[in-house]
């Protein structure tokens, strides 16, 4: 299938729904992955992301609901023929065949024909030569990109956990699919080598010009990588945006407290009738339109500051609990209220070097940086906010 | 004075040799025997080897043989006995038929089924294994009887089919092949699928080449019971020599009142169980591999 000369192969799910025995995986999904964009499916783990990334690929069949590839529907379709490649966690390769053998082996079952795939006499029928050079040429190519080209002799058990990576990554170009699926391939890398490959991979995204759609339990790589990224939860997704809007303009409680390492602070507050936040007996300034509730309100790290050293509205006299040092920041986990709630501030380490176990530090928040949420764990949404939001709707 | 440790290392080693020697004797025994003139089984004498001097066989002269032709060293008797006595090639390839075509057939069939229970999600796996578990109690004397009955009606005794077909599907293979398919990643099986394998492709060409050391273990399970099998071929092939697998082959010696037969006998036994020692020698590390069943990973 050439989908060059059609143009666009955005692959749309409608309404897709799964369970596995009396267990409901998938809700109902409908999500558009837009050709050429690198789209991450990232949630914990149960949260139905593997089993949506199953159902394109065709491994699994949805209840209900339809998965469209470009102009074609393909439910009912085999694997094989949705022209998608897929890269697994256990990268999954043949253990008995060489890495050449490897890629060659999904060309192989698509180009050539049955008698041309015989063993031994194969090669000898018409047309098998010149398909099976063009096929080692696509090989050499592939593994020319991927620095493979000492591996393509030995075999998967000869390789390291990287390079079997890069392997199985080969396998899934040769095809040259619509779209790549990976599922939680960095996963059973050591974590130098997996944030080295999160900068290969967004690389040969740009290069291949091809749409990704990935699969991970973690937010650090979603972030990195995608082009859009969707919060999958409870088989759910609860947000689909660029890494930055999530991050920055998460939909609800849940999507903030995942997404971002350390956690956003959720601070409990109480909303009066005015739409005044009260937090720590003090009040925001800005109000939020909603009915009178207990809230929680999200402040990341980096929002707050130990008052004595920088700028902001103080809100809170804290105890330092925790030295976090990561070099480049130390995280200062402080306790409130006599340890009833705590604290993750951000700090630079040379702010912080003067404080030490059990300091009573002064909290501030940057202006504006605050997000209420409602009780059921929902965005409420500030008046100015949502002023400008209608404006520029 | 002895270190205690040292006292309980020589009574492991000396259970152990005991049990070695009452596996090894019967072997030593039919060696032995199968080197001895009928004399020197008789008296007992002349130990391992015996004197190998010329002898003369009786029943060769009864015959009408000359004095010459009928001297022999005895090894060369007792073998050339072996040979000429009984079809003893032609019992030897019969047994390569029959055991190698019951290896194959099991595992085409195991093979596909143990795939199938390990891998495939299907309504009533667990009821169908559950069968395969309570055919392993089953013992073949039991069906013995109904198994002769059905290949009689149908016509088959007395054929290579009736030695092989009731031995073609192996629990014990499905079983084992089962287990073994379970260690197998299921990301393997979807990076077949995604590839554009068949079903049976991927039986073929990826659990197979995995399968490797289990499926060699279970072939000389398969060899062993069924080259040595004396109990279901005497059952099925009666009369026709022709048919007859090695085993039935040493029933040629019995029943000399004279006992002058050993040595042949034993150069019979000999030779039959010579090339499952020497395969299980070839591929005895392969095979305690696949017995520990250490999976791929």
């Amino acid at each position: 299938m050439d989908l060059g000369e059609e143009g666009v192969a955005n692959i749309v799910l409608s309404r897709i729904e799964k369970s596995f025995s009396e267990e409901k995986v998938l809700k109902g999904i409908d999500l558009e992955v837009m050709d050429g964009e690198f789209l991450t499916l990232v949630g914990p783990s149960g949260c139905g992301k593997s089993t949506l990334l199953r159902i394109i690929a065709g491994l699994e069949t949805q209840d209900s609901g339809s998965v469209r590839i470009g102009e074609r529907l393909v439910d009912g379709v085999r694997a094989s023929d949705r022209d998608l490649a897929m890269v697994f966690q256990s990268y999954a390769l043949y253990p008995h065949l060489s890495v050449r053998e490897n890629m060659m082996t999904p060309l192989r079952l698509r180009d050539l024909s049955v008698a041309q795939r015989l063993p031994m006499v194969g090669r000898f029928m018409p047309g098998a030569a010149e398909k099976l050079h063009l096929m080692s040429q696509a090989v050499a190519e592939t593994a020319e990109v991927l620095k493979i080209e000492p591996l393509l002799a030995r075999k998967p058990g000869q390789l390291s956990g990287g390079q079997r990576q890069r392997a199985a990554l080969g396998r899934a170009m040769v095809r040259r699919p619509v779209a790549f699926l990976m599922d939680e391939p960095l996963s059973n890398l050591d974590a130098a080598l997996r944030v080295h490959m999160r900068t290969e991979l967004s690389d040969l995204h740009r290069r291949l010009d091809s749409t990704f759609i990935y699969v991970t339990h973690d937010q650090a790589e979603a972030l990195t990588m995608s082009t859009r990224m969707a919060v999958m939860m409870g088989g759910e997704v609860l947000q689909l945006d660029t890494p930055s809007r999530i991050y920055a303009d998460p939909a609800n409680r849940r999507v903030a407290e995942f997404v971002g390492s350390p956690k956003i602070n959720l601070l409990s507050g109480e909303l009066d009738n005015s739409g005044r936040v009260t937090l720590f007996g003090k009040s925001l300034q800005r109000r939020v339109l909603a009915s009178p509730q207990e809230i929680a309100v999200g402040l990341r790290p980096e929002h707050l500051t130990i008052s004595d050293i920088a700028e902001g509205d103080e809100i809170v006299t804290a105890q330092v609990r925790h030295f976090e040092n990561l070099g480049s920041d130390i995280y200062l986990h402080l306790s409130v209220n006599d340890g009833h709630e705590t604290l993750t501030v951000r700090s630079n380490p040379e702010s912080a070097a003067h404080l030490s176990f059990g300091d009573q530090v002064r909290v501030a928040q940057t202006r504006g940086a605050a997000m209420v949420f409602g009780r059921d764990g929902a965005r409420l949404r500030f008046e100015e906010t949502l002023d400008l939001a209608r404006e520029v709707a | 004075m002895i270190p205690a440790h040292y006292i309980g290392e020589g009574w492991k080693h000396a259970v152990l040799i005991l049990g070695a020697i009452i596996v090894i004797l019967p072997f030593y025994v039919m060696l032995s025997y199968s080197f001895k003139s009928p004399g020197e089984i008789d008296r007992n004498e002349g130990g391992f080897f015996g004197a190998q001097e010329m002898m003369v066989d009786e029943r060769c002269i009864v015959v009408g043989g000359s004095r010459e032709d009928c001297t022999f060293r005895p090894v060369v008797f007792n073998y050339g006995k072996a040979f000429s006595e009984a079809p003893l090639l032609r019992y030897l390839l019969n047994g390569l038929i029959v055991t190698l075509s019951i290896f194959l057939i099991q595992v085409a069939i195991a093979l596909p089924c143990a795939y199938a229970l390990a891998k495939l999600r299907f309504k009533g796996r667990d009821f169908v294994f559950g069968m395969v578990l309570f055919c392993l109690l089953i013992p073949v004397h039991a069906i013995a009887l109904p198994l002769y009955i059905m290949l009689a009606k149908v016509g088959l005794t007395n054929s290579y089919a009736a030695l092989i077909i009731p031995w073609t599907i192996s629990v014990f293979g499905i079983f084992l092949m089962r287990q073994f398919f379970m260690t197998v990643p299921d990301d393997l099986i979807d990076a077949a699928r995604m590839d554009g394998m068949s079903e049976l492709s991927i039986v073929w060409k990826v659990m197979l080449p995995t399968a490797v050391p289990a499926l060699l273990a279970f072939a000389i399970f398969s060899v062993v019971a069924h080259w040595n099998d004396y109990f279901w071929p005497r059952i099925v092939v009666t009369g026709n020599r022709d048919l007859f697998t090695p085993p039935l082959g040493l029933r040629e010696f019995k029943g000399d009142a004279d006992g002058s037969f050993y040595g042949p006998m034993m150069a019979t036994a000999t030779i039959i169980v010579t090339p499952l020692i020497v395969a299980f020698m070839l591929a005895q590390r392969r095979f305690i591999e696949g017995i520990t069943l250490s999976g791929m990973k």
